[in-house]
């Protein structure tokens, strides 16, 4: 990682820290509003971190990006601030390609969604925007940046929080999901869209929305992982350090590999995304990232809370807001039967001795891509498993 | 490379080739010595190429994923020839890294022994110092290709362990052909002789087969074992599975065909992307020894249970003809594996190095 990168990362992690600070102590009573947490955000400028340093930008890659992403699970941010990162990135984009007037946003978060059953009519000159999203997150707190194919090409469309919230086009079911975070099914009939773009090249932020979580996923469990490596020297029974206990040293040690396993596949699908030109044409790294950390999900959670005993299954303790995190987040953007049966059903197009010819190529391009280019942050392929340098060592902190 | 192989293997039943790092077949190493790809490493004076190590990497992860009989020069190329560049003395090296790189001389581990398996620091087998050299004797067991192999790098004891149980070892290099040495097959359960036994009936060797420093076993032994436990076979050992199942699946599958291909390729993805980041980090002269156990414990799960999943979503058409290919693999599998996360050290033992890693012990 150059040093400027790791200056950011670093400042960020700052922030996070003081962001989930403030909020844990709101919730002893203060009374710290959403509202103004994200102002620090935007203060923060973080929303554009991926836009070009001349539209104000810090010129963010996806392998940066998610390493971001990973500090937002790690400190499990209440926000949706990489959805606003990615949002703002595909935005920048689209107006760069053919310019709109956008809609009055405040300035609030940007979620992201990719709506299959789109349909737009016109009205006159104004399209109007039929479909439906189910889980879609953090919505209709925010802004929505919607994706949609309509016949071979590829739109983007930009709702505004006050439309989504108008009954007379649009239907709002809202809940909170495992991790009482606000998620809603939506329906539009004919909704007037001030914002629509055609994208010169196919768009679906799901991909990028599994790349996010996948990344996020990964920083809760970096985070339940050294919370329970902590808990287990501290904790003493029969004596000693439950930590002593080989049972709880090789539970440890399963937790430590799927972290591993779940860092790695994310930064290595964030890496792709940069060489590949984009989230889409990563998909199948993607794809793979997000089925991966899923997976992880069950055992790390399960270990963590087991290491942790009853003080870990209490409101109080901090823990179940990286689990409770974790299993709602391992149905966002895609769960695991989803991207299974995206990556099966693609791979069956192959014949047996094709696939590890396809497998190679594609990683092999993408270090041989980073060795010529100057966007590799690592230095080498060789990065450390767990993908960050600071923690290549999850031990303690 | 590829052409070499691919002339080899054509006509290997699958079922041979699921055998992957372990199929023996001295013809195929001769080959492939020949054509430069073993020890292509190591200096040129050893028959080597000087090539970086990751270009070593990227030629195995081939001959692993094509099912190349790549057995019998396996562990020479993998470990005891970089030890002995490492550790023993010139005579040594110049004797068996030429006939190593060429293909044509083999070499087996001699670690555990009929009481030592986990504890390996426990061994009872013995040199004592004599005239111009040292007399072995004691017993080594579960010697991979020990019948066919030519030399044997054994740990042994020198010294006794009065105070700590890691001193007094030391390691030798063994021509299995020297007198009051007896070899014997011992029949694994897929119905090959893969492993042995030898007995060392005071058999004498020369001075320059010490290899190292005598009493420095035990660091040196865990040297060698970083190098036995850092390839990408840890995870690739079942890959034959894959396309086969691939195969079987072109024709209508269902989604528990795709969905369970899906999730196999997501967790084979991500074990390359762990593996190749462990050998980067080597070429990088660093040491990653926490996430190398953390690579092999989690391969050798991964490619433990991969027979399983692929049984347990056959449907039943078992007859068909196109399960004609995947089904000797899927035999051959399920018989192999449980022996994945024993070889190279337990999966037990591995969770005790990672929790060491962690700060827990
Ligand atoms: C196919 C195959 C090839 C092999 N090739 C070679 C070779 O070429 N050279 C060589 O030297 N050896 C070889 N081995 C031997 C291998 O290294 C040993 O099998 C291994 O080290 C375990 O020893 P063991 O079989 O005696 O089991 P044991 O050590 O008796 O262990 C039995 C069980 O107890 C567990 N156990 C032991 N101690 C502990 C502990 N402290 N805490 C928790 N659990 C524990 C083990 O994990 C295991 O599950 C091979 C083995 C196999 C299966």
């Amino acid at each position: 990682m150059n040093s400027d990168n790791a200056l950011l990362i670093d400042m960020v992690r700052k922030l996070c820290k003081e962001l989930s600070q403030t909020q844990m102590d709101a919730t002893d009573g203060g009374s710290m509003s959403r509202e103004h947490l994200w102002q620090k955000v935007e203060d923060f400028g973080l929303p554009y971190f991926m836009l070009p340093a001349d539209a104000g930008g810090f010129d963010g890659g996806w392998a940066t990006a998610a390493k971001l992403f990973q500090l937002f699970g790690e400190y499990a941010l209440p926000l949706p601030v990489g959805e606003t990162m990615i949002a703002r990135h595909y935005m920048h984009r689209a107006q760069s390609l053919s310019p709109q007037e956008l809609p009055k946003l405040e300035e609030v978060p940007i979620s992201l969604a990719h709506c299959s059953d789109a349909i737009i009519t016109l009205n006159g000159d104004v399209p109007l925007l039929s479909g439906a999203l189910r889980n879609a997150a953090w919505t209709p707190q925010s802004n929505l940046l919607v994706s949609a194919t309509i016949g071979d090409r590829s739109v983007l469309a930009l709702l505004a929080r006050d439309q989504l919230v108008t009954r007379s086009v649009c239907e709002v079911d809202t809940f909170r999901n495992t991790a009482a975070e606000p998620r809603a099914h939506l329906r539009w009939r004919r909704l007037p869209l001030t914002a629509l773009w055609h994208m010169p090249t196919f768009t679906n932020l799901m991909t990028a929305g599994a790349l996010l979580r996948s990344a996020q996923m990964s920083g809760a469990m970096q985070s339940i992982l050294s919370r329970s490596i902590n808990y287990a020297l501290e904790r003493k029974q029969f004596g000693r350090a439950i930590g002593k206990f080989q049972v709880i040293q090789h539970d440890l040690a399963r937790l430590a590999e799927q972290v591993a396993a779940a860092q790695c596949a994310a930064l290595s699908a964030a890496r792709a995304a940069d060489t590949e030109g984009g989230t889409e044409a990563a998909e199948f790294e993607i794809a793979a990232a997000k089925l991966r950390t899923n997976i992880a999900v069950a055992p790390a959670t399960t270990i963590a809370h087991q290491v942790h005993g009853a003080i870990g299954f209490t409101l109080e303790h901090p823990l179940h807001q990286f689990t409770q995190r974790l299993f709602a987040w391992r149905s966002d953007f895609g769960n695991d039967r989803y991207w299974a049966l995206t990556l099966g059903n693609s791979l069956r197009q192959l014949s047996g001795v094709d696939l590890w010819p396809f497998l190679t190529a594609r990683s092999d391009r993408q270090v041989v891509a980073r060795q010529a280019g100057d966007g590799d942050e690592d230095g080498t392929a060789g990065n450390s498993v767990n993908g960050s340098e600071s923690r290549a060592h999850p031990s303690v902190g | 490379m590829r052409a070499l192989v691919d002339e080899k293997i054509r006509h290997m039943p699958a079922a041979q080739r699921a055998q992957s790092w372990t199929g023996f077949d001295a013809n195929f190493s001769e080959h492939l010595g020949a054509a430069g790809f073993i020890g292509m490493h190591w200096p040129e004076h050893y028959g080597g190429r000087s090539c970086p190590a990751i270009e070593r990497y990227i030629v195995i992860e081939e001959l692993l994923a094509a099912g190349a009989p790549v057995g019998a020069h396996w562990i020479a190329d993998r470990q005891s020839g970089t030890h002995l560049i490492n550790y023993a003395n010139p005579s040594a090296r110049n004797a068996c890294l030429p006939g190593i790189a060429s293909g044509k001389l083999f070499f087996c581990i001699g670690m555990s022994e009929p009481n030592s398996g986990s504890d390996l620091a426990s061994i009872s087998t013995r040199a004592v110092r004599v005239d111009g050299g040292w007399r072995i004797r004691g017993a080594k067991l579960w010697t991979t290709h020990v019948t066919r192999a030519h030399m044997m790098i054994a740990l042994v004891r020198t010294s006794d362990a009065d105070h700590a149980r890691h001193q007094g070892l030391s390691q030798f290099l063994i021509d299995l052909s020297l007198p009051g040495i007896t070899v014997n097959g011992i029949t694994d359960q897929t119905g090959e002789k893969h492993f042995g036994e030898v007995f060392l009936d005071d058999v004498f060797v020369t001075d320059d087969c010490l290899i190292g420093t005598e009493g420095e076993g035990w660091q040196q032994v865990n040297d060698e074992l970083s190098l036995e436990r850092s390839g990408p076979e840890r995870y690739l050992s079942s890959y034959r599975l894959i396309p086969e199942f691939l195969d079987t699946l072109q024709v209508d599958a269902d989604d528990i065909g795709a969905c369970t291909l899906g999730e196999i390729v997501a967790e084979l993805w991500t074990l390359r992307q762990m593996s190749m980041s462990v050998a980067g980090q080597i070429c990088n002269g660093a040491d990653p020894s926490l996430e190398a156990a953390m690579v092999k414990d989690l391969g050798a799960t991964f490619e433990q249970e991969l027979p399983h999943r692929i049984q347990a979503c056959l449907d039943g058409g078992e007859d068909n003809i196109r399960y004609a290919q995947l089904l000797p693999v899927l035999d051959y599998l399920l018989n192999a594996a449980p022996s994945f996360s024993l070889r190279g050290g337990t999966r037990e033992i591995l969770r005790g190095i990672i929790a060491r890693g962690l700060g827990l012990r």
